[in-house]
């Protein structure tokens, strides 16, 4: 699957600002950005990401719901989520929900756009 | 013409009753001191009960001509006088010429008294010393009335000695119950299976909220108030116990589980100690149940702090390591202001940082009562002013607007730099959780007795009620750095 256009979710300006310098610089993609989990449901159908970054812990509505929404919303969507949290019980909970995958946080960003290609990939095998 | 026999079978009987007629020891052997006198017809019949921390004999009962326990012969020390030598030589001692045996030391008042016979018998069991009986008698004692008196002291012996034991199991089962029922924990002992309950301390209706007589009628009782996720658990439990043998190199069993009482969910902790048989298979067990709640909700409180510090870590390290990976990777010019800017944010981030591990070092210090506070008095504007413009940037990112009212001038006392510590924890919580756009409000006033009240107030999402009291505990994402 090729990838065109991504959706970053972050609710903290300087990662909104890293991560989608690395997108937008080694991955050559085209980049729209969210603040909250609520924004970037507004934002998916004008937007129509070919798939979605998205930072697990952001207040409002939190990353499980805006993932459960995103893929209420689109059901074939592909959503990566990212986090600083290590629970390995709460990464099966978000595959489980539909999370295409997990990248942990700190990230390495000029391995981030091979690391989200990676497991759009790795799914597409299955 | 009676039977010679007769007052020796009258006196056996006597005896026989006496020694299970009473609780006490004293009642007993008072009893058997006056079987003696009645059916032998002694002048007066005594019997002294060995103290072996004291090594002294006790006289406790004393029927006949004298009935006092008081008095010259009333503690007599091994080896001492005639029944001190017969405790000390565990020997019998009898005579039918009083006025002729060298041991008896008053044979004046033998002669006045026209006593004839003494017999003496140390009380017996096991070779251990219990006491000593012995009677005096105006008539000479027979050869038979001799050998019945050595039979007599040997069933006395065994009363006393049964009364003594008793006494010592009654004094261990009062201080067990004693601290069985003041125990806060739960104390049982059942058959194997759990097929009944031998015994339950009250406690189990304060810790799990099942009534004793619930568990003695049914001993699976307890398991309703578990919660049925936890059941399987106690049910594997239960088997293992019940699998542990004699020879097993770990002879207890634990479990963890929830319970629900009054509504309340509460952790217990059981631990099962079987017993086993001579072929090393479980007869009982016993073990004690005790609430571990308040240990549980501290780990959580631990993992959570510790799940929050690793977090609120990676967040500043996450973006340093994007900062410096984007300039190493040659991703913007080096000269560029793309690349300062970059510098600027790591810059940043890395003070986060730093005041990140401050702030947890000094809650350690606050927690070990070792964070000194420099008092000074403070004026209201200048705490506030300085603290937000320090904030501006970070509201600008987040574009946010920070307004601020003063309208309480008049100094206070603190420590500036905790005061400002908790008003930019405070602001930046807000900022963090405002949408864009929007105003958070800094706001000092009047309060009640001469108190001053700092207000932070935002319009974003708040915090449930349930969650006001949880303070640092990272329950909520909102506030967790106050």
């Amino acid at each position: 699957m090729k990838i065109q256009k991504v959706l970053l979710v972050d609710d903290d300006p300087n990662i909104r600002k890293l991560a989608r310098m690395s997108l937008e610089r080694v991955g050559k993609w085209e980049v729209e950005v969210a603040a909250s989990g609520s924004e970037a449901i507004e934002l998916l159908e004008r937007v129509k990401p070919d798939v979605v970054v998205l930072d697990v812990m952001m207040p409002g509505i939190d990353g499980r719901t805006t993932l459960t929404k995103l893929k209420e919303a689109s059901a074939t969507l592909p959503v990566i989520l990212m986090t600083a949290k290590v629970q390995n019980e709460e990464i099966a909970e978000y595959l489980s929900l539909g999370a295409l995958g997990v990248i942990m946080k700190p990230f390495d960003p000029m391995r981030l756009p091979k690391e989200i290609v990676d497991l759009l990939n790795g799914h597409e095998k299955d | 013409v009676s039977n010679p026999q007769q007052p020796l079978l009258s006196l056996a009987a006597d005896i026989g009753t006496a020694l299970t007629c009473c609780d006490s020891v004293d009642d007993v052997i008072q009893h058997c001191a006056e079987a003696l006198v009645r059916n032998l017809e002694a002048a007066f019949a005594r019997i002294w009960v060995y103290d072996d921390s004291t090594r002294m004999l006790i006289l406790r009962a004393s029927a006949g001509l004298y009935t006092h326990v008081d008095g010259a012969h009333s503690r007599i020390a091994l080896g001492a006088l005639k029944i001190g030598q017969i405790a000390q030589d565990r020997q019998p001692h009898m005579t039918n010429e009083v006025w002729n045996d060298p041991r008896v030391s008053d044979k004046d008042w033998a002669r006045e008294t026209g006593m004839v016979a003494f017999a003496g018998h140390p009380l017996l069991v096991n070779d251990q010393l219990i006491g000593v009986m012995a009677m005096f008698s105006t008539k000479p004692l027979s050869e038979t009335t001799t050998r019945a008196l050595a039979s007599v002291a040997d069933g006395v012996a065994l009363g006393i000695h049964r009364k003594q034991i008793e006494g010592r199991l009654r004094e261990r089962e009062q201080l067990f119950m004693q601290f069985a029922n003041n125990m806060q924990d739960v104390l049982w002992l059942s058959r194997p299976h759990a097929q009944q309950t031998l015994w339950i301390s009250p406690a189990v209706e304060q810790v799990m909220g099942v009534k004793p007589e619930d568990v003695y009628e049914n001993p699976y009782a307890f398991m309703e108030v578990i919660i049925p996720e936890d059941r399987p658990r106690m049910a594997q439990f239960m088997e293992m116990t019940e699998t542990l043998r004699a020879d097993s190199p770990k002879k207890t069993t634990d479990v963890e589980y929830r319970i629900r009482k009054d509504g309340e969910l509460r952790w217990l902790w059981t631990r099962a100690f079987p017993s086993f048989d001579g072929e090393g298979k479980i007869y009982q067990i016993c073990g004690f149940t005790h609430d571990i709640t308040e240990k549980k909700e501290a780990e959580r409180r631990v993992s959570e702090f510790y799940s929050t510090v690793s977090h609120e870590l990676r967040t500043p390290l996450t973006s340093i390591r994007a900062a410096l990976g984007l300039i190493e990777g040659g991703v913007t010019h080096p000269d560029s202001t793309e690349t300062v800017e970059l510098i600027s944010i790591a810059r940043r981030e890395a003070d986060r940082l730093i005041r990140l591990i401050n702030d947890i070092l000094d809650m350690r210090k606050m927690e070990a009562g070792k964070l000194p506070l420099k008092i000074l008095p403070l004026a209201p504007h200048v705490v506030v002013s300085n603290t937000v413009s320090a904030m501006r940037t970070f509201a600008q990112e987040h574009d946010v607007e920070l307004v601020t009212w003063i309208q309480e001038e008049r100094s206070f006392i603190g420590d500036y730099d905790r005061v400002v510590q908790v008003l930019t924890n405070l602001i930046s919580n807000a900022i963090k959780f405002s949408p864009a756009g929007s105003l958070v409000n800094v706001n000092v006033q009047a309060s009640f007795s001469e108190r001053i009240r700092f207000a932070v107030s935002d319009e974003g999402p708040g915090i449930p009620p349930e969650q006001y009291n949880k303070g640092n505990s990272g329950a909520t994402e909102r506030r967790h750095r106050l």
